[in-house]
């Protein structure tokens, strides 16, 4: 094996991807030449970074928060959830502030209508309290919330902020 | 032994045919996405996301940064999901946005000054050492085990400028020619070829550095 070969097996090496006989030379051919030894050494100093050893699996479980893995109704969420993160991410504080505050605004509005329409069809034995706390937890069925409001407008935003 | 092996290798090349049969290839899954099916997407990021975050990985390695960044890529790559252009393979596309990314956050980082490379810790300094005396098998061996290993690499290559390190890490890390850095960076074929040099140069001078400071402080 001559320098050029050893070297371009520096990384072979490293992800011990050499076959025996292969790896054999490779070995033979460092302890008898000192300037590959030494270029090894040096490579060995920054290989860590740029050739990780366990380069997927390090951070598999971090990235679990959106493993997109667990069939469409699962991966709608989780796009959701990359559609929301992309909102906090993007949005300066102003910007986020006074989307929440017409989301909260919208939101209060349509509660407010739900509530209207409902007591004035309701059956006059239903009691008030009973019809306000009807409306008001179908209005705070976060999926109904975030599918009938958030989402068109996080998807608006996203669109705004890339373009 | 090799008849073994390469009948391993048939398995999965049939493995990996028939998986491409089965399921929608990147661009269709693209179309999907494009026509308002969301899980589309998703199943671009699943398909992609450890290979985004090998990337990231190369030119940081703290893993919350690298999660951070590999989150901004898809992102990014949603957001810009109209402008993506069919002919370019979807993964270099996503790497291209995630080398850029990597590129922005080395940026906005304060570079260390050549100095720091001595302050090492004695972890590091051991490693160094190691990396110095040892076998090749034995450094390799002990470079999967140890933090500092990759610690200490980093700060190396935090020694660089941004587009040194950029360049190094793409043609090392990543095999890319010069040509598909300055494409992906877009940068002259000529100004890539430059930044290589001298990365290359900064490096050995550090590594030089490095092996005489472990040399003056004795293992501890």
């Amino acid at each position: 094996m001559n320098c050029f070969e050893a070297r371009s097996e520096f990384v072979s090496f490293w992800h011990g991807a050499l076959q025996a006989e292969r790896r054999g030379d490779f070995l033979a051919h460092l302890r008898g030449c000192s300037k590959c030894d030494r270029a090894f050494r040096a490579f060995a100093l920054t290989a860590p970074m740029l050739y990780p050893i366990e380069a997927a699996g390090e951070t598999s479980e971090d990235s679990a928060a959106i493993d997109v893995s667990g069939g469409p109704r699962a991966g709608v969420a989780r796009t959701a959830e990359i559609l929301r993160r992309a909102s906090v991410y993007r949005l300066s504080p102003r910007r986020r502030e006074a989307g929440w505050r017409a989301v909260a605004g919208g939101l209060s509005a349509v509660a407010a209508a739900i509530l209207v329409a409902y007591l004035s069809v309701a059956a006059p034995s239903q009691t008030l309290d009973d019809a306000i706390s009807a409306s008001m937890s179908s209005a705070a069925d976060p999926n109904s919330e975030f599918l009938g409001q958030q989402m068109p407008q996080l998807l608006q935003t996203n669109g705004d902020l890339v373009s | 032994m090799s008849y073994l092996q390469s009948g391993m290798r048939s398995v999965l090349a049939f493995k990996r045919f028939a998986r491409s049969v089965a399921e929608p290839s990147d661009q269709e899954l693209v179309a999907q996405a494009l026509g308002g099916e969301p899980a589309a997407f998703a199943s671009l990021a699943s398909r992609h996301r450890a290979r985004v975050e090998r990337i990231c990985q190369r030119f940081f390695a703290d893993t919350e940064q690298v999660r951070d960044l590999s989150q901004e890529t898809f992102i990014h790559a949603y957001g810009g999901l109209k402008g993506y252009r069919a002919e370019i393979p979807f993964q270099a596309w996503l790497r291209a946005i995630a080398v850029n990314l990597c590129y922005d956050e080395l940026r906005r980082r304060r570079r260390r000054p050549e100095e720091l490379v001595d302050d090492f810790t004695a972890s590091e300094a051991r490693w160094v050492s190691l990396v110095n005396t040892a076998t090749p098998e034995q450094i390799v061996e002990e470079a999967e085990q140890r933090r500092a290993a990759k610690l200490l690499a980093d700060k190396l290559l935090a020694t660089l400028k941004p587009e040194d390190r950029l360049v190094l890490t793409l043609q090392n890390g990543e095999d890319l020619s010069v040509s598909e850095i300055a494409e992906i960076v877009g940068w002259s074929e000529a100004k890539v070829k430059i930044r290589a040099f001298r990365a290359r140069q900064a490096l050995r001078r550090q590594a030089a550095r490095l092996a005489q400071a472990s040399k003056a402080e004795p293992e501890q």
